[in-house]
């Protein structure tokens, strides 16, 4: 009864539009009072700050301050650039650009409405011109973003490394292969339709001007090389990447290109320190509720009835995508993983799931919660930073949204999908 | 009142940017450290705990100042829908929670560090007390609480700036 009430109360913070820490956190408090009374108060702070204080955490803060620095206009239009010059001319071009365009800024940026942002804007205008319909375009740029979770370095799976000890390596390996299948996916579906639509594409450019194009964004590209080289090459743990990226995007702008003094130095650290906080503060009152889930024996109950309903793993799957939409469709992502990851990992587990194909599943998934109403966070980004009403992104996602759920079903279903580029590389 | 509230913003800022500088230059440098010689990386074997305790700074700080650009998570659509008087209503009532819960978390943080500083606990590399670790809790929720009060009685409309294009 106490727990029903606890949850309705949860429910109506959060659809009255409680900050997320207040829905995740007064919660946290009732559970605390209402079932772990003989607990000492100090656990409630000590689990705040442990959601905090983690070494493997220690890399958000620095792929933030990193993806800030480089979000000036220039690096998306250097890559979108390089990417023009390579499929611009062939059939449905500026379709293919759009989504490589997406997976390229993804490997510099962790964030996807980050991508929609920065993306969007360069390339709707080219998608209108080169004859795509207003939906197609916009429902192409929203869910083609998605990518920048998936491909390293991705801010969420960092997060569900730390929940469950995964390595963020392998994570990222896999994060990798996945991101590209969803954009090989979404290009099956550009080129379908340009097959049967006359779509128009550029000339092809002369070797010369690729290579001048090549040589602009060479800059961008050596984000990636010192993140995935350093990493692979086992030069760098993936917290020491993420600072030696910040070091990089410093002295690329504002030595190479000049564009950032001290005092931009500031402002940007500044805006990525708030940004961290408005994530870490997620994580800190997930670690309480994270805790209670754990103390409460959440898990063992699913696995019971997990037993009762004599489910495979097959079908345990199933009901992990099925409740990962549902929350995605809801709440935040952060949220989403904080609250679901603790309860379910552990059935997974006990399934002999793989920790880095599940973490994929999880990701993944959360990708789709991200571009599906009511509340999917990259339709809103969308609409404010092209001015394109709400229902007419909504009536463009919706094909992505079944070509996304079809990747989900392949991902969950065939394992070595997500687990062989890992083996391959970390044995 | 407004102007209090700048001042303070501007000084949280420049707090903020300073840490994150700081700890991305040390963490940094210890890689470099590393890279030259392993007997210098056992000497600063405290940087990954200092990086951490101004990680955990960083975030508490940056909680008012956050509210104040709107920038905390919020799954606001049901909210900006409502008609004006239950909508203003509704967020009177979320600034009074936020008060409440972060005004409580404040008051039994200060009696967590104090009890940490009692103990006498020290943190394993750099041999400070981890009271300066949990007093980072108070501090960041005091400044939090500051923020809802204000925002209870209009001192400023923190709904305005709201963009879910700074959500990341």
């Amino acid at each position: 009864m106490l727990a029903l009430i606890i949850f309705l109360l949860a429910l109506v913070l959060l659809g009255f539009g409680f900050e997320m820490f207040l829905v995740l956190g007064l919660p946290g408090l009732a559970i605390k009072a209402g079932y772990f009374g003989a607990l000492p108060d100090i656990v409630v702070g000590q689990k705040i700050v442990a959601g905090i204080n983690q070494s493997t955490l220690l890399a958000i803060p620095f792929f933030i301050f990193a993806a800030e620095l480089m979000a000036s206009g220039r690096i998306a239009r250097d890559l979108t650039s390089l990417v023009k010059a390579f499929l611009g001319h062939r059939a449905g071009g500026i379709g293919y650009t759009t989504i490589a365009g997406c997976a390229a800024f993804g490997a510099v940026s962790g964030s996807a409405p980050a991508t929609v942002a920065a993306l969007g804007r360069i390339m709707y205008p080219e998608l209108i011109k080169a004859g795509y319909r207003e939906r197609f375009a916009l429902g192409l740029i929203v869910s083609s973003a998605e990518t920048a979770l998936l491909i390293p370095p991705s801010i969420t799976l960092i997060i569900y490394g730390w929940l469950t000890g995964t390595s963020i390596a392998g994570l990222f390996a896999g994060g990798l292969v996945i991101g590209i299948f969803l954009a090989l996916a979404f290009g099956l579906y550009v080129f379908v339709d340009s097959i049967f639509s006359d779509r128009k594409s550029m000339p092809a450019m002369p070797w010369g001007e690729r290579l001048a194009v090549i040589r602009a964004a060479g800059w961008a590209l050596g984000l990636p090389v010192i993140i995935l080289g350093g990493i692979y090459g086992g030069i760098f743990t993936p917290t020491e990447a993420a600072a030696v990226s910040v070091v990089y995007a410093v002295l690329v702008e504002a030595v190479v290109y000049r564009e950032l003094g001290l005092r931009d130095l500031f402002r940007v650290a500044g805006q990525a320190a708030i940004t961290n906080s408005v994530i870490f503060i997620l994580l800190g009152m997930g670690s309480l509720v994270s805790y209670f889930i754990t103390l409460g024996q959440f898990p063992a109950l699913v696995i019971d009835f997990m037993q009762t309903i004599g489910a495979n793993w097959l079908v345990f799957l199933l009901i992990v995508n099925v409740l990962f939409l549902l929350a995605g469709m809801f709440i935040d992502p952060n949220s989403a993983l904080l609250l679901l990851v603790p309860a379910l990992y552990p059935v997974a587990m006990t399934f002999g799931i793989d920790p880095i194909h599940f973490g994929l599943i999880v990701c993944l998934n959360i990708c789709i919660g991200m571009i599906t109403p009511p509340f999917g966070l990259d339709i809103f980004v969308a609409s404010s930073t092209l001015d394109k009403p709400v229902m007419t992104i909504i009536a463009g996602v919706w094909p992505f949204v079944l070509i996304n759920i079809a990747t989900l079903l392949v991902v969950t279903y065939v394992p070595q999908l997500s687990t062989f580029l890992p083996k391959l590389i970390l044995g | 009142m407004k102007a209090v509230l700048e001042t303070l913003g501007r000084v949280e800022e420049f707090l903020l940017a300073s840490i994150m500088i700081v700890m991305t230059a040390l963490f940094a440098g210890s890689v470099l450290v590393r890279a030259l010689s392993d007997e210098l990386f056992r000497q600063i074997a405290w940087v990954d705990e200092a990086t951490r305790y101004l990680m955990v700074w960083m975030v508490f700080l940056g909680l008012g100042l956050a509210l104040q650009r709107g920038r905390h998570i919020a799954m606001g659509s049901l909210l900006e829908r409502l008609p004006r008087l239950p909508q203003s209503l509704v967020r009177k009532l979320i600034d009074l929670a936020g008060l409440g819960f972060s005004g409580f978390i404040a008051w039994f943080g200060t009696d967590i560090a104090l009890l940490v500083l009692r103990s006498g606990q020290a943190s394993p590399t750099l041999g400070v007390t981890t009271a300066l670790l949990y007093a980072a809790l108070p501090v960041g929720f005091a400044l939090l609480a500051i923020r809802y009060l204000a925002s209870l009685f209009g001192v400023f409309d923190r709904w305005a700036a709201t963009s879910p294009a700074d959500a990341h």
